[in-house]
């Protein structure tokens, strides 16, 4: 309005302090979203500890601590101490030391949280900016410096009785595979050489089995039947994580818990998860897997739509998906890694898509048996293309 | 969006708030037209006379309280404009003419009648805070096809439009009716919010057998935003930068429609205004029935403050603008006056952007704040013009939720009104 005219009245020489609006900021800061995430994966990690014994604490202490001390020290190099976050190098140490194998070296938890906060986190961009999960990044870095140590043909679980206390160091095959559960461990010895239960599904492709322990190998699943009664442990095992697999990776029951939480305090929009297990059902009930064989052992027909086998009245097929979900790095991908706040889509239109791609994309690289740590893998090639999904799934603006 | 609220919204009396020793009028006036005072300086006025009347088309300004002219000038006032006023040193008497019978106008007969009325009883629209004759003039051989009436404070905390409806209920369905029939409007909605239950029971009675249709709509922050209260009410899309007159919805507050009352009927212009006083650093909260020229300094020191004083906000602590002293004077499009207390409206340090994505999410227009913030750092004005930030409605929420504390709000308006300059960051 008018500014010519008659003289200003005079005015108080009180001044208050200029702002500008929102006056209240209640939102819980970026440091404490990785310290809650954190959290959340504390029944996870002491789950790893309770199945693995008190090597999986270790583990996780070095990688923590390794992770931290990185990043004081790449703060101090780049004058952003307090920027970088504290919590997020917990965090991503924390959620690394999840992804081992349960009987690694002290060596290789503190190489990976070097690599994921000096290169994932330092060099890719920092907090707020990187393409790629750190936590990914210092796995993969891993599993190319060490993959003797990150892939295992087999992979120990401590025996009846010898839970949270046992050693893993000495462990011993199982023979006949399937019945270590209620096998007796001989003296000296706590812990069972097992496969993981992901390689055994994938083997369902050729009909073989590629891991575990020599005795196991090259066998053939000649049916899904077979594979379901009588090779895998009963699919409550895989909740409760009594199963070959890395030290945070096993127990299902728990990362759900973790997950769910996450999700009520709205660090993860459910849409994720969800899409990523629903691309992962449904790719996995529909890649096909091996049905008949040649005298040379050559696979020659192959079943599509493994997910509607039925024997008898009972829904196979179902059973076969559960456990194709369940096992492997699946869960923990998909609550806890390709949720990370910044490498996933910011819409939630755009995380289904994500998801959902990382789904298909882990089921198939599984069965394929391309590489091992499927669902990881998955995540680091759609990540790049996060930036895309946030452009296609743009909301609509109002008005406009 | 912020969650609903589903605590009850507690509504008290509309309290009056005595004139102190001196009041500073803003005159009013249509923008464009220029404004002279009708009062000389030393000359004893009665309360509701006129102060000043500005050139075409003519807008009066009356005294609220009966008092001596001591100075002519201009002031800031809480919308942020400098505005001419009259400053009267308040005498004993303070009622002065208000006690004399009025005639009640003769009901005019078209819309520039009823113009002409508003303007002659100085009713301004406090949604927008331009004069009410204005939507008259705009509506002029054009058909109103809906007239809301918001009864919901812009933000949670303004709970003077509900106040007013719950004291007044009678009046206000009396003058809807009035402005319904002036204005020819098709529909006329009454709109409240889910938590106001005293209101919602008092509409159910009191628009019965009347043409006014009550509209329950969620308590949630921003729903009552003009354009998004016209989109829930009757769902037209009334673009940001354009008015709902421009596509035949015309919307009032319940303190406009008292307002307009009390012109037609009682022949009474408005010299006061209804305002919410709240803040954590505050005495006394509630709602206050203010005349014109009262001064921020002035509220404060009448409710008195308990703790000290971090920030006054003209409107609600989501989308208000600080007041920079303590003589801006409240005017008549004021319907909040927050009070913070230092502790709470201490600075955050903010952090780099995280991508989180809440700031999106929580955009009740379906902007990408995050994008445009860092658009605006990089002054990408064409870039940003593809993401459309003319769209923001400045409600504050994305600032408000986001977790590295960055002033989106601030980097969204100023791609809207095209200043950017070196020296903002909005970190």
């Amino acid at each position: 309005m008018s500014d010519a005219g008659p003289p200003m009245l005079p005015l108080t020489p009180t001044r208050w302090p200029a702002d500008s609006a929102p006056f209240l900021r209640p939102a819980p800061s970026s440091g404490s979203l990785a310290w809650l995430t954190s959290a959340a994966a504390l029944p996870v990690a002491a789950a790893g500890v309770v199945l693995f014994g008190r090597h999986g604490a270790i583990i996780m202490a070095l990688s923590v601590a390794t992770a931290l001390l990185t990043n004081a020290i790449l703060g101090y190099l780049t004058r952003r101490g307090g920027v970088i976050g504290t919590g997020h190098a917990v965090m991503t140490g924390l959620l690394l030391a999840l992804t081992l194998p349960p009987h690694v070296d002290w060596g290789i938890p503190v190489v990976g949280a070097l690599i994921a906060i000096l290169v994932g986190k330092g060099l890719l961009g920092g907090y707020g900016n990187y393409l790629w999960s750190p936590v990914l990044v210092g796995r993969v870095g891993l599993q190319v410096l060490d993959p003797a140590a990150m892939l295992p043909a087999s992979w120990p679980v401590l025996g009846r009785g010898r839970l949270l206390v046992g050693d893993l160091s000495n462990a011993t095959d199982s023979s006949p595979f399937f019945a270590w559960r209620n096998a007796n461990l001989p003296d000296g010895v706590d812990s069972w050489l097992l496969p993981r239960l992901d390689s055994l599904l994938a083997g369902t492709h050729d009909g073989l089995i590629h891991s575990g322990p020599p005795a196991l190998r090259g066998e053939r699943i000649t049916s899904l039947a077979d594979l379901l009664n009588d090779v895998l442990p009963p699919w409550g095992e895989t909740l409760l994580g009594t199963v070959g697999g890395g030290f945070g990776e096993t127990c299902a029951l728990c990362i759900i818990v973790g997950g769910l939480y996450l999700i009520h305090r709205g660090l993860v929009r459910w849409q994720l998860p969800v899409a990523l297990l629903l691309g992962a059902a449904v790719t996995a009930a529909v890649f096909p897997i091996a049905s008949s064989w040649n005298e040379q052992g050559e696979v020659i027909g192959r079943m599509w739509l493994p997910g509607l086998t039925l024997e008898g009245h009972k829904p196979l097929g179902l059973v076969y998906v559960l456990y194709h979900l369940t096992t492997g790095e699946l869960l923990l991908a998909a609550f806890f890694i390709a949720t990370d706040i910044v490498s996933s889509p910011m819409r939630g239109r755009g995380q289904v898509v994500f998801g959902f791609g990382v789904g298909v994309l882990t089921i198939c690289l599984r069965m394929l048996g391309i590489i091992p740590g499927a669902a990881y893998w998955a995540i680091l090639i759609l990540n790049p293309f996060v930036s895309l999904i946030d452009r296609l799934t743009r909301r609509r603006v109002f008005g406009v | 969006m912020l969650p609903e609220q589903h605590q009850p919204l507690r509504v008290g009396r509309v309290e009056p708030f005595p004139p102190g020793r001196r009041l500073r009028v803003p005159l009013r006036y249509h923008e464009g037209s220029t404004v002279e005072p009708t009062v000389r300086l030393g000359q004893s006025v009665r309360a509701l006379d006129l102060l000043a009347r500005s050139s075409a088309p003519p807008m009066s300004t009356y005294a609220p309280a009966a008092g001596v002219v001591t100075a002519i000038g201009r002031t800031p006032t809480s919308s942020g404009h400098v505005r001419i006023a009259v400053e009267l040193a308040i005498s004993g008497n303070r009622n002065g003419s208000l006690e004399e019978p009025r005639q009640p106008p003769a009901r005019p007969s078209d819309s520039h009648g009823w113009a002409a009325l508003c303007d002659n009883f100085s009713l301004v629209n406090t949604i927008d805070g331009r004069p009410l004759s204005s939507t008259f003039r705009d509506m002029s051989g054009k058909i109103v096809e809906h007239l809301i009436i918001r009864a919901m404070g812009a933000e949670p905390v303004e709970t003077a439009a509900p106040a007013v409806l719950l004291e007044q209920g009678t009046t206000i369905i009396e003058a809807a009716e009035l402005l319904a029939k002036a204005l020819g409007a098709g529909h006329t909605w009454l709109a409240v919010g889910k938590n106001f239950e005293q209101g919602r029971r008092l509409l159910a009675r009191i628009t019965r057998g009347t043409r006014l249709t009550p509209v329950v709509l969620p308590a949630r922050y921003p729903q009552a935003n003009i354009h998004l209260l016209v989109a829930s009410v009757c769902g037209r899309t009334v673009p940001v930068n354009q008015r709902p007159e421009e596509h035949s919805v015309c919307v009032v507050d319940t303190a406009t429609l008292t307002a307009l009352a009390n012109a037609a009927l009682y022949a009474l212009p408005a010299t006061t205004s209804t305002l919410t006083i709240t803040g954590d650093a505050l005495a006394r909260t509630g709602d206050y029935r203010i005349p014109a020229g009262v001064t921020v300094g002035e509220v404060l020191e009448s409710v008195g403050t308990t703790k000290p004083t971090g920030i006054v906000v003209s409107g609600g602590p989501l989308s208000g603008r600080a007041m920079p002293h303590p003589d801006v004077v409240i005017d008549e499009t004021t319907t909040c006056l927050t009070v913070l207390a230092r502790r709470t409206a201490r600075a955050h340090d903010a952090q780099a952007c995280l991508r989180c994505g809440w700031c999106g999410d929580a955009c009740p227009v379906g902007l990408e704040p995050s994008a445009l913030m860092s658009l605006a750092e990089q002054f990408a004005i064409d870039r940003a013009a593809e993401l459309s930030p003319d769209a923001c409605i400045g409600c504050g929420v994305c600032s408000y939720i986001c977790p590295a504390h960055l002033d989106l709000t601030r980097a969204m308006l100023d791609l809207k009104r095209g200043h950017l300059s070196s020296m903002r960051s909005y970190a």
